[in-house]
């Protein structure tokens, strides 16, 4: 691998380490979750289990 | 904490708490979910194992990066669908979401490493990269995860567009890799490449089919069971990846990668048998087992069979390839011995077979360079005889401005690295520039040389003869001399003995040739010398034959006038003065005779052949003749002349007036030196082998009681101008000392020999005289 492919992947992995650390503090630190809940739905859902 | 509503709702969907985050009631079909743990774990140690083997092969690299994150992938949906927790299936979700691409990229540069050996281009690597970049940068918002669905207890989430766009380029990327299949199996050579090519594209779709398609429709219907069936090809392609990894690259692993390739494939298939909801599938299941495990068990000992061949192969190949680098490197030495015999021939001259030398050696075992140092003891120096560089070394130093070649090694002793090779004859190596140049050279320059030049390791060898050091041979080596093989560390042990051998052959030659010079300068001055001696020696003897010719004339005239004053032709002499003039004639006579002498002598040593011979001449009147002639001086000196003569005469071929000369000046000689006593001739007669050719020959002998011959003086009576002794100057006033000498060269010129012999001084002497019989 050459040295401009070798920096490429460096800097790749580096986003992608911040990207993953920040979704594992959104959700498993922070728990900044967006709940979707059709009430009508989950109901049924319980009457059919 | 979710506020009370959501938490209400999470309660009434009774999920089950999950253990180590993948253990719970909560999966679907519990031996299909966990089955893919095995496959996990085998996928794993596959990729680790490979790696290890062939770690400096890229594609195995991207191998153990593709397992890697197929490891990620399962475990994170393990993690989806143990848990219970909306947090974990959140963050997990997004995991599996930037995982999925890249795994496509990375299958990308595994294909390209291990059917093209090339990696992907940077151009090509900024693409694929720059498609999974929003996906990397977006994962953390709505764009990929939207919302936890609680609208069912399913545990699922609402994907963003960016799920979508990762399908897209998932489908890019698969179109990539048909495009390269297709013109890499276009490009292969043989079908065994094509076969390689086929068969890792048909486990690169099966996984690619498998993987997406579960992960499709899972997004497009929300029915994610079907997508768990499509992890079955994870195990396929890693298998079929292994395989293929095993069967071109690595032997050696082939068994434990089919092993794992079987087990993983029955335990996939045996959690099949509990799934409740697709009975009829244990029908067909169920043998299938049973089948497999047969094949398996035949595979796994196929497999083992076949590699133990290839073992036995490659082991016998491996042997094969060691015989054939030694033959190499010995063929390669030979020619490089044959090489460095041809510059000693050819070079004469120690500098400029040294400097061959160097350069035959640099560029046979692309050195850095090489020094041949010649060691003086006295100085404790190695002084350079000739150095050659590479053209890398030859620019640093140009850079750093300096020679390397100039630079003499002084304290020889004190320098560690030298010390050995001259004083204990072994051959040291360094790393270290500063151990072979310190003090020599600036620190500065050897810290600049050590950056700039590829100089790994000196290796500097004595060079030997008769068990003496004369000098050094100076290597510099572009690696390390542990990284050479026996063969090569025997190779330069040799030719350094050839070239010790050359170079000792030289330094013979230039001495030699130094002497020889000095020899034919030696030679020309004393065959000039004798030239000119010659040259002396002729017009010297030139010189006496006029004298002596210009002398005999008028000495004639006076003998002349002599005989016609004493025969009365010029009126009657009276008694004093007949007396006056006979005296007068005896000293005109003895001059004449002198003069004859000497006359005869530089003849002799001109070269001029003064003797006419004769046959038939008769010896013993001619003995007479001088008997008769000298017995009034024997009388008068009152010593007798006895000649005891013999019954036979002898005829010899002489010339007979030369032949009387000589043999009177011997009688006469052994006369003149007798005071008492006297003197007795002896002929003998002396038969020869007539078989050898000889003749028979007749010896006169000369016995008188005379004043002896000094020891020291017999062997030259004959031979040259003789010096007399002062006993025989006291005995007789007269006497030049040419006589003897005369009578040796007449003698001699007549074949014949003389002789002398003597008690010494006071003692007597005989003196012999040999001449050969003619009886014709």
């Amino acid at each position: 691998m050459d040295k401009k492919s070798r920096t490429l992947v460096i800097v790749f992995i580096i986003i992608l380490f911040f990207s993953v650390a920040f979704s594992f503090y959104k959700y498993i630190i922070i728990k900044d979750i967006d709940f979707y809940i059709n009430e009508k739905e989950f109901y049924e859902f319980l009457l059919e289990e | 904490m979710f506020d009370v509503n959501v938490s209400k709702f999470i309660e009434m969907c009774e999920w089950d708490t999950a253990r180590f985050l993948i253990f719970s009631d909560n999966v679907f079909g519990s031996l299909i979910y966990y089955s893919h743990l095995l496959p996990l774990i085998a996928s794993l140690i596959l990729a680790i194992f490979v790696f290890y083997k062939n770690s400096k092969t890229s594609a195995t690299r991207w191998l153990l990066i593709v397992s890697l994150l197929i490891s990620i992938w399962l475990f994170s949906d393990l993690v989806l669908w143990a848990t219970e927790k909306p947090s974990y299936v959140m963050f997990f979700w997004t995991i599996t979401i930037v995982t999925e691409p890249m795994i496509y990229v990375v299958v990308i540069s595994f294909l390209y490493t291990f059917l093209k050996d090339k990696d992907i281009s940077f151009l090509q690597r900024l693409v694929a990269y720059a498609l999974l970049l929003p996906i990397v940068i977006l994962l953390p918002t709505e764009f990929a995860i939207q919302s936890f669905n609680l609208s069912n207890c399913e545990r699922e989430v609402i994907e963003g567009p960016l799920v979508f766009y990762g399908y897209i380029i998932e489908t890019l990327f698969i179109l990539w890799i048909i495009i390269f299949a297709v013109r890499q199996f276009q490009k292969g050579i043989n079908k065994d490449e094509k076969r390689k090519i086929a068969l890792s594209l048909v486990g690169v779709f099966l996984f690619l089919a498998s993987f997406t398609l579960g992960n499709l429709i899972g997004s497009f219907t929300g029915n994610w069971e079907i997508g768990q069936y499509g992890l079955f090809g994870i195990p396929i392609f890693l298998g079929f990846l292994g395989y293929l990894i095993i069967r071109y690259r690595a032997f050696n692993i082939k068994v434990v990668g089919t092993q794992m390739l079987v087990a993983a494939m029955w335990i996939a298939l045996l959690s099949l048998l509990f799934i409740r909801t697709i009975e009829n599938v244990r029908i067909i299941i169920f043998p299938t087992l049973i089948l497999l495990l047969i094949t398996g068990v035949f595979l796994v000992r196929g497999v083992k069979k076949e590699v133990k061949q290839k073992e036995d192969l490659q082991n016998s190949a491996e042997e094969l390839y060691g015989k054939n680098f030694e033959i190499v490197v010995k063929n390669k030495t030979l020619s490089l011995l044959e090489r460095l015999y041809e510059t000693s021939i050819q070079k004469l001259e120690p500098e400029q077979m040294a400097k061959s030398i160097n350069d035959i050696i640099l560029e046979d075992l692309k050195l850095e360079f090489t020094g041949i140092y010649i060691f003086k003891k006295e100085s404790d120096t190695l002084i350079p005889l000739a150095f050659s560089k590479s053209e890398k070394l030859m620019k640093t130093l140009y850079k750093l401005g300096f020679l390397l070649s100039s630079i003499k090694i002084t304290d020889v002793s004190r320098r560690d690295f030298f010390r050995q090779t001259i004083y204990n004859q072994t051959y040291n190596t360094t790393n270290n520039l500063k151990e072979v140049w310190n003090g020599l050279i600036t620190f500065e320059h050897l810290e600049e040389m050590e950056k700039e030049s590829h100089i790994k390791t000196v290796l500097v060898n004595p060079l030997i003869i008769s068990g003496e050091v004369f000098g050094a041979l100076l290597l510099g080596f572009n690696r390390d001399y542990e990284t050479l093989n026996t063969f090569e560390k025997a190779s330069i042990r040799s030719f350094i003995n050839v070239i010790a051998l050359s170079l000792d052959k030289a330094y013979l030659y230039k001495n030699l040739q130094e002497s020889y010079e000095i020899t034919k300068r030696a030679y020309a001055v004393e065959k000039k010398a004798k030239e000119e001696l010659a040259n002396l020696d002729k017009t010297k003897n030139q010189f006496l034959l006029t004298v002596q010719h210009h002398l005999r004339t008028p000495l004639t005239s006076m003998m002349g006038y002599s005989d016609l004053l004493l025969k009365g032709n010029f009126g009657k002499q009276n008694k004093k003065t007949t007396e006056v003039i006979q005296r007068f004639k005896i000293s005109t006579q003895g001059l004449i005779k002198m003069v004859n002498d000497f006359l005869d002598i530089t003849q002799f040593q001109l070269g001029k052949s003064v003797i006419i011979t004769k046959p038939g001449v008769e010896l013993l009147p001619i003995l007479d003749e001088i008997v008769n002639e000298l017995t009034f001086k024997a009388g008068s000196k009152g010593i007798y002349l006895k000649f005891e003569k013999p019954t036979e005469n002898f005829k010899i071929k002489a010339d007979r007036e030369k032949l009387k000369a000589a043999i009177y000046n011997v009688f006469d000689n052994a006369v003149k030196y007798t005071e008492k006593g006297g003197v007795t001739i002896k002929i003998k007669n002396q038969i020869s082998n007539v078989k050898n050719g000889e003749n028979d020959k007749v010896i006169i002998g000369v016995k008188d009681t005379g004043i002896g011959i000094p020891k020291e003086k017999i062997n030259n009576i004959f031979n040259q101008i003789f010096e007399r002794t002062e006993e025989a100057k006291r005995v007789s006033s007269v006497g030049s000392g040419v006589g003897l000498y005369l009578s040796g060269q007449i003698i001699k010129s007549h074949n014949g020999k003389v002789w002398v012999e003597s008690e010494g001084e006071g003692k007597g002497s005989t003196f012999y005289i040999e001449l050969l019989i003619s009886n014709v």
